[in-house]
């Protein structure tokens, strides 16, 4: 997905929400050694893929994405709330790239 | 013309092929819709027989609710399997080999009556209906029977209609 597009998604989604333009952006690269699943938790932010990653598991409350899978019909790039995140590979790092909205309030 | 306030259901259903299957889906309330009241959601085991010398309650999968312009989910839950089955203590079998409400075991006609007396009430839930709800559905069935099972979850939407947008000129705006 092109950077522009999510941050137009982004600008929209959040007046959706009610936060019109009262939120800050961070760009956020994680790393995940082989293997590696780490919980992060993101209380009332929104994180959007930017791109799709082979071999990583993303899961949330809004939904899961993972392209290994063959049992599913829709993956979900918009995530909040508590995210896990599974390195699906044994012998080589992730990375997975996040645009990352902070409300103000 | 009226002006009123009308309670009505809406069915929506999604179909499951495959043991662990992730179904995402979108479910469209019509315009005249103000409220969401109520939900009650269901699987019919297709594979079950009118009376068995056991049974098991089983769950068929979690089902979450998201409503457009809102974040995060307003309903979650794990979806009961409705067995219509029935065991020979739900027909008066006390156990030890008597039988204690009048009638005997293997009564077709019993059997068939009390097959269709489930009682069923549903999920409080009292939301503005919002234009479309994005419902996710984990299949957990299909894992623990070992083999991949096709059966229809239904939901069913208790919702509260403005007459008032039923005119015909509001019909043809739509």
């Amino acid at each position: 997905m092109h950077g522009a597009i999510v941050i137009d998604y982004i600008h929209k989604r959040m007046a959706e929400l009610g936060h019109g333009d009262r939120y800050d952006l961070r760009l956020r690269h994680f790393v995940l050694a082989a293997g590696q699943e780490v919980k992060n938790c993101f209380p009332g932010q929104l994180l959007v893929l930017m791109e799709p990653v082979e071999m990583v598991q993303i899961r949330s409350d809004d939904g899961l994405f993972d392209l290994s899978l063959a049992n599913i019909n829709e993956l979900q790039y918009e995530h909040s709330g508590t995210i896990v995140m599974k390195n699906l590979q044994a012998d080589k790092p992730a990375h997975i790239l996040f645009i990352q909205a902070i409300p103000y309030q | 013309m009226s002006n009123k306030l009308l309670s009505t259901v809406l069915h929506h259903h999604v179909l499951i092929r495959r043991r662990g299957q992730i179904v995402s889906f979108q479910i469209t309330i019509p315009r005249d819709v103000v409220r969401i009241v109520g939900i009650e959601t269901g699987i019919r085991n297709r594979y079950c027989r009118p009376l068995m010398p056991w049974r098991r309650d089983q769950t068929g999968g979690l089902l979450s609710l998201r409503a457009t312009g809102d974040k995060g989910v307003f309903y979650s839950s794990y979806v009961k399997v409705q067995t219509n089955t029935m065991i020979p203590v739900d027909l008066g079998y006390n156990g030890n080999g008597t039988w204690i409400a009048g009638f005997g075991g293997w009564d077709w006609l019993v059997v068939n009556a009390a097959a269709h007396s489930g009682h069923r009430e549903p999920d409080i839930l009292d939301i503005t209906a919002p234009r479309v709800l994005h419902g996710t559905y984990t299949d957990t069935w299909g894992i623990g029977e070992s083999r991949d099972i096709t059966y229809r979850l239904s939901i069913y939407l208790w919702v509260t209609v403005n007459d008032l947008y039923n005119t015909p000129e509001q019909c043809m705006v739509q």
